[in-house]
């Protein structure tokens, strides 16, 4: 992308997030987020004091939650919003049903931008969600290496679940980012952030049970496992998957020529 | 003299219609109105003008520019109107107007102000508070003043009362009157046509039938009525379309053709009889 088509996307961007609803919403998120975060975070002496992995969960949750609200939410709502102007199947049928909310895809169409900054704007909004992801990681780490110097030892495994959890996040924006179909695009876009919740509570799930079982028969530890994908590790992995998607992404738009609204 | 609009072997593909070669030109200082059924291809044709959809062959031209290649500088020169509102609902006009001032080249704002005092468009009113007729004026208003070269209306006088509709056809009659602009304009109401247009371009079934001088509808059909017996086995292969009543029939015929129909009341046709006769070209009987 060149820089006058990343200005004009994100002039297209500024434009649509001014008179959409949608930047309101994510705003009131934001703010519940923080209530939420305050609430568990005096919770953390309490769920700390106990030395299981399936007891500290909500504790761990409310970290990836306050992680995922502030910085997460808002590229979300973004991608949100350019997967709406460019998939939205009927532009009059969603404008009845959600009262006008979202669709201000005909009038930009109508503005002089081209097509491919839509597509542009999208690619930058993935961008940006991954740019919070490999945050968000950096964070997490910290945040498990301070713990661990107070000696709560069992955190650091929730290093290597956010991180799978982001990579599938990952996966699913680029396989929204790619795909020709609409449905793909607005499910695995708008599902980005709320499946690799459920496959971090359900992989932490099972590794909880997997650690007592593994103890007694002695067999492979899934909890030791997880080791490739916490600290360092786990940022480099994420950096360097995040790099590729950007660059999939970066060839697929530059290879896609007739591009078009498509707005029904 | 170059055309303003310019559409070369236009087609689309859906899984039920297509778009099939359309090809047409509008001249500067013209009013092209677009004719057709439901479903004849017409907001097809102005939603690939506008690039709103991607389109399967052809070219398309504004100002000699390409409407995809050149996107950007297209949508500067073209003012665009729907027949529903596509203005953010939950923003006012106001707010609507300073978007365009970001993005248009050659927005005039002054103008803008003149305008919607002048149509008593509340600037401050969310637009979904507005009535039919006056977010038809807002966009009408947006489209004016970036200062297009053409003027795409898609059914825009659909639902209007007559006073709103004359009112925007006076509007369109102002806005060509220099001869260098033109408006391409996409309706339902051939009563509005037989005002303003210039020139029809008839649509059935993602074809174009006709592309025409509205004089020349006059000078070269007809249309014809008269009792049953007038029409016989032999005449009736003249007809272009037909309309069969209990009562009698009505067609439209070429004018050079009229010979071949004796004892018949003639008279010059006008933008409905060209639609309407083209439709039921088949000749099939009314169900009464």
């Amino acid at each position: 992308m060149t820089k006058e088509e990343r200005k004009r996307a994100l002039m297209l961007e500024k434009i649509s997030r001014k008179y959409c609803r949608t930047g309101i919403m994510s705003s009131i998120v934001f703010f519940e987020a923080i209530a939420v975060f305050i609430i568990d975070a005096a919770m953390f002496p309490i769920m700390a004091a106990e030395d299981s992995l399936f007891i500290l969960l909500p504790f761990h949750v409310f970290i990836m939650g306050f992680m995922s609200s502030i910085f997460m939410i808002m590229p979300t709502s973004l991608i949100g919003d350019s997967t709406f102007f460019s998939s939205t199947a009927n532009n009059n049928a969603l404008r009845l049903s959600i009262s006008g909310s979202f669709t201000t895809g005909e009038f930009l169409s109508t503005l002089p931008f081209k097509a491919k900054d839509m597509m542009n704007l999208k690619l930058i909004n993935f961008e940006k969600q991954f740019i919070v992801n490999i945050v968000s990681v950096m964070i997490i780490e910290a945040a498990l290496m301070v713990s661990e110097s107070f000696g709560y030892t069992t955190l650091l495994e929730t290093g290597g679940l956010s991180v799978i959890a982001l990579l599938v996040s990952e996966i699913m924006l680029l396989t929204a980012l790619i795909s020709q179909s609409k449905s793909v695009q607005f499910v695995f876009g708008g599902m980005s952030v709320l499946i690799p919740f459920a496959a971090f509570l359900g992989f932490a799930a099972i590794s909880d049970g997997a650690e007592n079982s593994a103890e007694m028969a002695g067999r492979f530890d899934m909890l030791e496992a997880l080791g490739l994908f916490t600290g360092v590790p786990g940022i480099i992995i994420i950096t360097v998957f995040a790099a590729l998607i950007i660059f999939a992404g970066e060839y697929f738009l530059k290879n896609k020529k007739d591009v078009s609204w498509n707005l029904r | 003299m170059n055309n303003i609009l310019n559409i070369e072997d236009l087609s689309k593909n859906y899984k039920d219609f297509s778009l099939d070669s359309v090809s047409f030109s509008i001249e500067p200082g013209t009013v092209m109105g677009l004719i057709g059924q439901n479903g004849a291809g017409k907001t097809t044709i102005i939603r690939l003008i506008m690039n709103m959809t991607g389109r399967n062959g052809g070219k398309i031209t504004v100002c000699g520019l390409d409407n995809i290649e050149d996107e950007i500088a297209v949508k500067n020169k073209v003012g665009y109107v729907s027949d529903e509102c596509f203005l953010f609902y939950n923003t006012t006009l106001a707010k609507t107007a300073a978007a365009c001032a970001m993005v248009y080249e050659n927005w005039d704002g002054e103008k803008f102000s003149k305008l919607i005092k002048s149509w008593n468009l509340p600037e401050k009113k969310k637009i979904s508070a507005l009535s039919k007729g006056m977010q038809t004026k807002a966009m009408l208003a947006i489209a004016l003043c970036h200062k297009p070269e053409l003027l795409i209306l898609d059914e825009p006088t659909a639902g209007l009362d007559p006073v709103a509709r004359i009112e925007i056809l006076d509007i369109l009659r102002e806005f060509v009157s220099d001869g260098e602009r033109s408006v391409l304009f996409s309706t339902h109401i051939t009563g509005d046509l037989d005002k303003i247009a210039d020139v029809i371009t008839l649509i059935i079934d993602g074809k174009i039938k006709e592309s025409m001088s509205i004089d020349m509808i006059e000078d070269k059909y007809a249309v014809i009525s008269g009792s049953n017996d007038k029409l016989t086995s032999e005449n009736e292969k003249y007809t272009i379309g037909l309309r069969r009543l209990n009562t009698g029939f009505e067609a439209l015929v070429l004018r050079e053709d009229l010979p071949k129909f004796e004892g018949v009341s003639v008279k010059n046709p006008n933008v409905e009889n060209l639609l309407t006769f083209s439709i039921w070209q088949n000749g099939k009987e009314l169900a009464l």
